[in-house]
């Protein structure tokens, strides 16, 4: 059997007396589409920062690839090929689009600071480097023509797709997904489905995702997993869970 | 160091310590509702001194009575009542415009009204130390000798405290601004009328340490200077840091720990000149290794 | 690297060339106005202060890690270097044959600049480290402590003259313009560099929004540290030249003021803009120097020098900026030739300038709490 490619093993975080996730073990495999499900404050997002290194499990193993991610700190994690959004979006706002993405792709850089101070022709040749892939993750993303634009200039569904673009541009494996359509109205969230098929089909990227819109969520997912106060209560098809009466209740409140 | 020396300066150490936390609760209250280091609290310090001397180095038609107990309460009300107009000022003109501002722009222009304040002293008052020409009998308690003025400091810190702790737990006013403190947005859904609860903050903030700078000036006789405010500002916002910042008995708690601790060290003759670094190691040492201070509460940022 | 040598070898001539002409200038009085007091007070000083202004952008304006502890970078610079001079570089000197004199006090007054240089990077690593927790205003408040705590130090010790001041230094650095040219243009020459490559948006991610620039992989502890070592390199090789050209200094001449001057100059000129930090590192000294020749004026009883206000003038405008122009005269822009070239011909391409930027100094873009 092959070892998925991030996996949770009873992982449990707790801020003070609040536990968020409890004892939560789950499993992604490489090429999966995944969305993670679950009513306000069920500790999606938590899962997310546990992932990348945000907060250190209170206990518990995270894995990816086999590896240990525990003590890691995010910028290691990154670097092992996991990149995220976040909910509410943070790009640099100070900065341009192109340099958002140049950030992301800085992951993969070799040369060294002192070498930049002096710049060394290395440099010289790595800068082009990193701003032709970041230059080809906004073509990508169909993002060429506000390269130049201020991030904080952007309207909102250009923003996280900005996001989307800084992401992929640190070459990840797995791309965690916070909330990809929120705020978007039904034909940019059509557009995003279509763009989140196409980075699994045409780069091969894993992705788990957090959704709240269920036409996002049973329209791009292969599977789907719920979470409810911290706990994982369902997990399968998306058909399945439509019709999952624990997932109902968890939404609807008690059974009447 | 003897026993008594020790005595000696723990009470000195007191004293000084009580007036960082007259200061400290000016900067701890105000952090607590807005969040931002309010730079220029020690130069209000300052200018309350200021008003001290300015007050008993002249006649002023015999109002204020050197020695008379009503004229050196009277002056320190008109110090008080100084320092809380120019607390409101400096919020109205330099902190309100930039309610909405990221929090380093509000830093600095925090530091530059502090300098502003400096320099406007030195200007008006010029640079040679001020000493309010009034002296204090000194009694001897078993081996460790009190002036008068310093248990008037003293109980007169200890009773404004007292009545701010009053003020914060009992009064409509106190409720207002603990729920500004605790949650702005839900104080101002509720409708708390914030603007007013941030004015009254600096007023009252402003006017204790108004008072704890008439004292100074007043009870312990200090020489004021342009700079006389600064460092007593800098270390009483250290004393609120120590005691967990936007707590009110903390700063109380931080400031007469930060006194005792300043005199101990001090009164070693080779530790002595050291003294003023003193707050600034035990300021590294409490963000490093308890961030929220004695008495805070730690707060996760959230992602 | 044979680039970086040519452009080294570039400055260095044109440094050393100017320097013979200014020499010249000075001591031969071809100007009425250019006096040894004019050359230092509008060429000397400026330099250094550009140097201080540009190496304290790198920390608060380009990293956003608002420092107020430059003055002790710059202290810790002088008196160590001076240390070195007076205790161990003077003796070596005396054994050296005449003949070899020039050449020993150039390699001597290079390392004392290395030395002072080196040691205020390894205050700025003491520094930084605490940096790794501390945000914000926490962060200003303990540099501001590192600074006072330096001068306190200075100020006791007696093997550095301690109140006294630290006299009999070796002043080695001769007429100065070359070493301060020097210093000047390799301080904005690196920021230049780090800020043109992809490590300075490294740097630059710090300031924007330090989670994201973690999560997106930048090692921010690194960066940020690397900032405080950088900008207090430079500042202590500023102080070494500063302590080798006096001949003496005083703890004085490190209070918290020259601090908060830097802080003014680098906001003045826009934070992260290196070219915004030249012109007000200059600009605001040069400005200072010209208040001294107004006349005295009689205020309140007492006689001022118009340049007793200058104090009062820097934190005015200090205020004033944050209130109506956080950004910075340039904000984060460099000014060059292209954009002067813009600005004077008014040309239709404005439209095409980015919209107006937002002020973004906090790492976290907190802002005061508001309902």
């Amino acid at each position: 059997m092959k070892t998925p490619l991030l996996q949770l093993q009873q992982v449990t975080m707790r801020f003070g007396g609040l536990i968020a996730v409890r004892s939560l073990s789950l499993e992604v495999d490489a090429g999966e589409l995944v969305g993670l499900i679950g009513p306000n404050g069920a500790g999606k997002t938590t899962v997310f920062n546990v992932i990348t290194g945000i907060y250190r499990p209170t206990e518990g193993d995270i894995r990816f690839q086999g590896r240990s991610l525990v003590g890691l700190k995010p910028h290691q994690i990154t670097r092992l090929g996991i990149a995220r959004t976040f909910q509410n979006i943070r790009l640099f706002r100070g900065l341009t689009v192109l340099e958002n993405v140049r950030i992301g792709a800085f992951v993969r850089h070799r040369t060294r600071l002192w070498q930049a101070a002096l710049r060394f022709k290395a440099v010289e040749k790595e800068d082009a480097e990193l701003e032709a892939r970041a230059r080809h993750w906004l073509e990508v993303l169909e993002l060429s023509a506000v390269a130049d634009v201020r991030a904080s200039a952007l309207p909102y569904g250009l923003q996280r797709r900005v996001e989307i673009a800084r992401a992929l541009a640190t070459h990840p494996q797995l791309i965690l997904l916070d909330e990809p359509a929120a705020g978007m109205n039904p034909n940019e969230s059509e557009e995003l489905m279509h763009l989140i098929r196409r980075l699994r089909d045409e780069f091969g990227v894993t992705i788990l995702l957090i959704e709240h819109d269920m036409r996002v969520v049973m329209g791009v997912c292969e599977r789907v997993l719920v979470l409810d106060y911290g706990e994982l209560i369902a997990e399968g098809p998306p058909e399945a869970i439509r019709n999952d009466p624990r997932v109902i209740e968890a939404y609807l409140g008690e059974p009447v | 160091m003897e026993l008594s020396t020790i005595a000696q300066q723990l009470v000195n150490g007191i004293q000084s310590g009580a007036i960082y936390a007259l200061i400290a609760v000016g900067y701890t209250m105000v952090y607590g509702i807005l969040r931002m280091i309010n730079f220029a609290h020690g130069e209000v310090y300052m200018v309350g001194a200021l008003v001290a001397w300015l007050g008993t180095s002249r006649d002023w038609y015999g109002v204020v009575s050197h020695s008379s107990t009503g004229g050196l309460v009277l002056l320190i009300a008109t110090a008080m009542l100084v320092c809380m107009t120019l607390g409101v000022l400096i919020e109205r003109l330099a902190y309100r415009p930039l309610r909405h501002a990221p929090r380093l722009i509000v830093l600095i222009t925090a530091i530059g009204m502090s300098f502003l304040l400096q320099n406007l002293a030195l200007i008006l008052f010029g640079a040679d130390p001020k000493t309010v020409p009034l002296t204090w009998r000194t009694v001897q308690l078993g081996g460790i000798s009190v002036s008068l003025g310093q248990l008037v400091l003293l109980i007169a810190s200890l009773s404004f405290m007292a009545g701010l702790q009053l003020l914060v737990k009992r009064t409509q006013f106190g409720r207002a601004m603990r729920a500004v403190s605790e949650d702005f947005q839900a104080a101002a859904l509720m409708g708390v009328p914030y603007d007013r609860v941030i004015v009254g903050t600096f007023a009252i903030g402003a006017a204790l340490a108004g008072a704890g700078g008439a004292m100074t000036a007043i009870f312990v006789g200090a020489p004021v200077t342009p700079t006389f405010g600064f460092m007593p500002g800098v270390k009483a916002f250290v004393s609120a840091v120590l005691g967990g910042i936007g707590n009110i008995p903390g700063a109380v708690l931080g400031g007469l720990l930060l006194g005792v601790i300043e005199a101990l060290v001090g009164g070693h003759p080779t530790l002595s000149p050291f003294r003023d670094a003193i707050a600034f190691c035990l300021l590294i040492a409490v963000l490093l290794f308890r961030p929220a201070g004695l008495l805070g509460r730690a707060v996760q940022e959230k992602v | 690297m044979v680039r970086q040598i040519f452009w080294c070898g570039v400055a260095i001539a044109i440094c050393w060339a100017l320097d013979r002409l200014l020499q010249a200038a000075v001591y031969g009085q071809w100007f009425g106005w250019l006096t040894d007091y004019t050359y230092r007070a509008f060429i000397l000083v400026p330099l250094l202060f550009i140097t201080l202004a540009v190496s304290l952008n790198l920390i608060n304006g380009i990293t956003g890690q608002f420092s107020l502890g430059h003055a002790g970078f710059f202290a810790v610079g002088a008196y160590l270097s001076a240390g070195f001079s007076v205790y161990f570089a003077s003796g070596w000197l005396a054994q050296v044959p005449p003949a070899w004199q020039g050449v020993a006090q150039f390699g001597l007054l290079l390392m004392a600049a290395l030395i002072g240089a080196g040691a205020a990077a390894l205050f700025g690593l003491i520094v930084g480290i605490p940096t790794l927790r501390l945000r914000g205003d926490y962060l200003a408040i303990a540099t501001l402590g590192f600074g006072e705590i330096v001068r306190v130090l200075f100020e006791n010790l007696d093997l550095f003259g301690a109140q006294r001041g630290f006299t009999g230094i070796p002043t080695w650095v001769g007429f100065g313009f070359f070493w301060y040219a020097l210093l000047a243009m390799g301080c904005i020459a690196v920021s230049r560099n780090l800020l043109k490559s992809t490590h300075g948006l490294a740097f630059l991610s710090v300031r924007e929004d330090e989670t994201a620039a973690e999560v997106m992989g930048v090692p921010t502890t690194y960066y940020k540290v690397a900032a405080f070592v950088i900008g207090a390199m430079f500042a202590g090789a500023a102080g070494a030249l500063l302590a080798h050209r006096e001949g003496s200094i005083y703890p004085v001449d490190f209070k918290l003021d020259i601090s908060i001057v830097v802080v003014t100059m680098v906001v003045l000129g826009g934070q992260g803009s290196i070219t915004g930090s030249v012109l007000a590192g200059a600009g605001l000294k040069m400005l200072e120097e010209l208040l001294r020749l107004l006349p005295v004026v009689t205020l309140f009883g007492r006689e001022f020098q118009p340049s007793d206000f200058r104090m009062l003038a820097f934190a005015l405008v200090l205020i004033l900026m944050m209130i109506f122009r956080p950004q910075g005269l340039l904000g984060h822009r460099e000014l060059s030739w292209a954009t002067l070239r813009r600005w004077l011909s008014r040309s239709p391409k404005r439209a095409s300038v980015p919209p107006a930027e937002t002020p973004s100094l906090s790492s976290e873009g907190e802002q005061m709490r508001q309902p």
